[in-house]
């Protein structure tokens, strides 16, 4: 059986679970924020739309990787759907490969066609008012969002690995939620701390044991590199980003791995 | 249809956690007040609270920062309470997102003129760090060590950066690192002058209204300290008692500070009182 065909019918049931309508959401929620935003944030309104429109995107595409986990991996556990879609000669790991590479394919989707929608957006405020820290929206526009790419691969093969492993639908979404928040916000957390150092008692053990969540999740809060295109300077990306970018598509690889070993275990009766 | 309510009802529940949550922080952060420390959530915490997002938290903080006009037309114990509020949140929205372009303008204008100089320069250190194309922060922080704090020295060699970093103003900050030197400015009326700038900078009517009070309180100081120098030529003797200036009827009444803060007279000069709450300048 080829993996193309898995990945065939894999899209076709994602977009029938209302693709097209999230979609529409997405970009209206895109438009919507950053053009009010840029109306009312009080900063210079091209920067701030283009700040407030990544925000929208990063939080959307998570929200939508659950989405599509609960509807490709638990539905057809939960309902019996793997009566069909796993019958010989299928393979286990083809189907697990295909609904995982549909789930990327329509987020990534998502992704691309909100960074245009955000594209146009700045430009035309940008094109309106001259501002005195200018934006770039060539090459660190792009960057940036090739690491929010590289980002929701990561949450895609989590959120596919816990929808295996899971027995209830909630427990994919708070699962991935709270992979998400932990994994996005603790070098955010560890930075600030060595500034605020009052905030907690003993904070250089806190800290150390902060920085062990570093073998356990990727750093996807460096992944977030906008300040580079937010102030048109490549200088201010943050340190040993192409490691990080490593240590992420590894560790997705890794999850993807384990999900397949999972699957291929798992009773199904 | 189960597994939508469940959905629904899980996303509510998180919803409603973070609201709790905030909630409390809230709490604890105004009972802390009483002790003088912490007033807003921390930002270490407040990234949490927005999904890991730092820059978005930093535009909420921003957005308070910029929409919290509370300090009009309020009594000396709320404005010093406020006021102290107002420079945690800049702080925070600046540890959030290091390089913002807007809140060390409006920091400095709001918090360094109101009486928290220490904290206003704190929020421009950290502009002077990340925006290191920026003349302005360094510029500004040159300007407040020399009003404030006396220190030739140290502002000089940040009004040195700002003038290696302009490409616009390289005369003008040149000739003021060298008046620094010298040691030949009228630092008030400097003051009054950056300020006016910002008050036609401003779109806000609340805003230059804040900024209105400000600029009065500093022409209240200049009629001080010509008061003073008038006082000094006059009797040949250095003003110790500010009260004198009213005996020798040099001042018909003292100038009135619309922040209610006041001015004090500090080793023979008039200066701006500043807002001091024990714990509250800790980071120094």
């Amino acid at each position: 059986m080829k993996i193309s065909y898995t990945i065939k019918t894999a899209i076709t049931l994602g977009i029938k679970a209302k693709f097209f309508s999230f979609l529409a959401w997405t970009i209206s929620c895109i438009s919507l924020t950053s053009l009010l935003a840029a109306q009312f944030g009080g900063r210079q309104p091209s920067t701030m739309a283009l700040d407030t429109g990544i925000s929208v995107i990063r939080l959307a595409l998570p929200l939508f990787v659950i989405l599509l986990a609960q509807e490709l991996f638990t539905k057809e556990f939960e309902r019996k759907f793997y009566l069909i879609s796993l019958t010989y000669p299928k393979q286990r790991h083809t189907f697990y490969l295909g609904r995982l590479f549909a789930i990327i394919l329509l987020s990534l989707a998502t992704l691309g066609i909100g960074g245009l929608v955000l594209l146009t957006i700045s430009s035309v405020v940008d094109s309106q008012f001259a501002q005195h820290t200018p934006i770039s929206l060539g090459f660190e526009y792009w960057l940036t969002l090739s690491l929010i790419a590289i980002d929701t691969i990561v949450i895609a093969s989590i959120a596919a690995l816990i929808a295996t492993c899971a027995s209830t639908p909630s427990f994919v979404l708070l699962g991935t939620l709270g992979f998400t928040l932990i994994s996005r916000s603790y070098s955010t957390v560890i930075s600030l701390l060595q500034t605020e150092s009052e905030l907690v008692f003993h904070s250089e053990s806190y800290q150390y044991a902060l920085r062990l969540i570093n073998f356990l999740t990727p750093d996807l809060g460096s992944l977030d590199t906008r300040s580079a295109t937010l102030y048109a300077n490549l200088q201010l990306l943050p340190q040993h980003l192409e490691l990080t970018a490593i240590h992420a598509i590894t560790y997705a690889s890794a999850a993807t791995a384990i999900g397949v070993w999972v699957l291929n275990r798992k009773q199904l009766a | 249809m189960t597994t939508k309510l469940l959905n629904i009802s899980l996303t509510c529940s998180i919803c409603l956690t973070v609201l709790l949550s905030s909630l409390v922080f809230n709490k604890s952060s105004l009972a802390l007040h009483k002790h003088g420390s912490h007033i807003t959530v921390p930002p270490a915490i407040q990234t949490i609270m927005f999904a890991g997002d730092r820059y978005l938290a930093s535009n909420f903080e921003y957005v308070r920062a910029a929409t919290a006009f509370s300090d009009v037309n309020s009594s000396q114990k709320d404005y010093e309470y406020y006021a102290l509020n107002r420079a945690s949140i800049h702080n925070s929205a600046q540890a959030l997102n290091p390089c913002h372009e807007e809140n060390y303008n409006l920091a400095n204008a709001i918090l360094t003129w109101g009486g928290l100089e220490n904290q206003g320069n704190q929020v421009l250190l950290k502009a002077t760090d990340c925006r290191f194309w920026d003349e302005f922060p360094p510029f500004f922080y040159s300007v407040n060590q020399y009003f404030f704090e006396n220190n030739l020295e140290v502002a000089e060699k940040y009004a040195l950066i700002a003038e290696q970093r302009t490409t616009k103003n390289k005369v003008a900050f040149k000739k003021f690192a060298i008046a620094l030197a010298t040691a030949k400015l009228e630092n008030t009326k400097l003051a009054i002058n950056l300020l006016q700038t910002e008050i036609d900078k401003a779109n806000d009517p609340k805003l230059k209204e804040v900024l209105n009070k400000r600029k009065a309180r500093l022409e209240g100081l200049q009629t001080l300290e010509i008061a003073r120098k008038k006082y000094e030529n006059s009797t040949n003797q250095t003003l110790v008692d500010p009260y004198d200036l009213l005996r020798t009827n040099i001042l018909d009444q003292f100038p009135n500070d619309p922040t209610r803060l006041g001015y004090e007279l500090k080793s023979g000069r008039f200066t701006l009182r500043s807002i001091n709450i024990a714990g509250a300048n800790k980071k120094q």
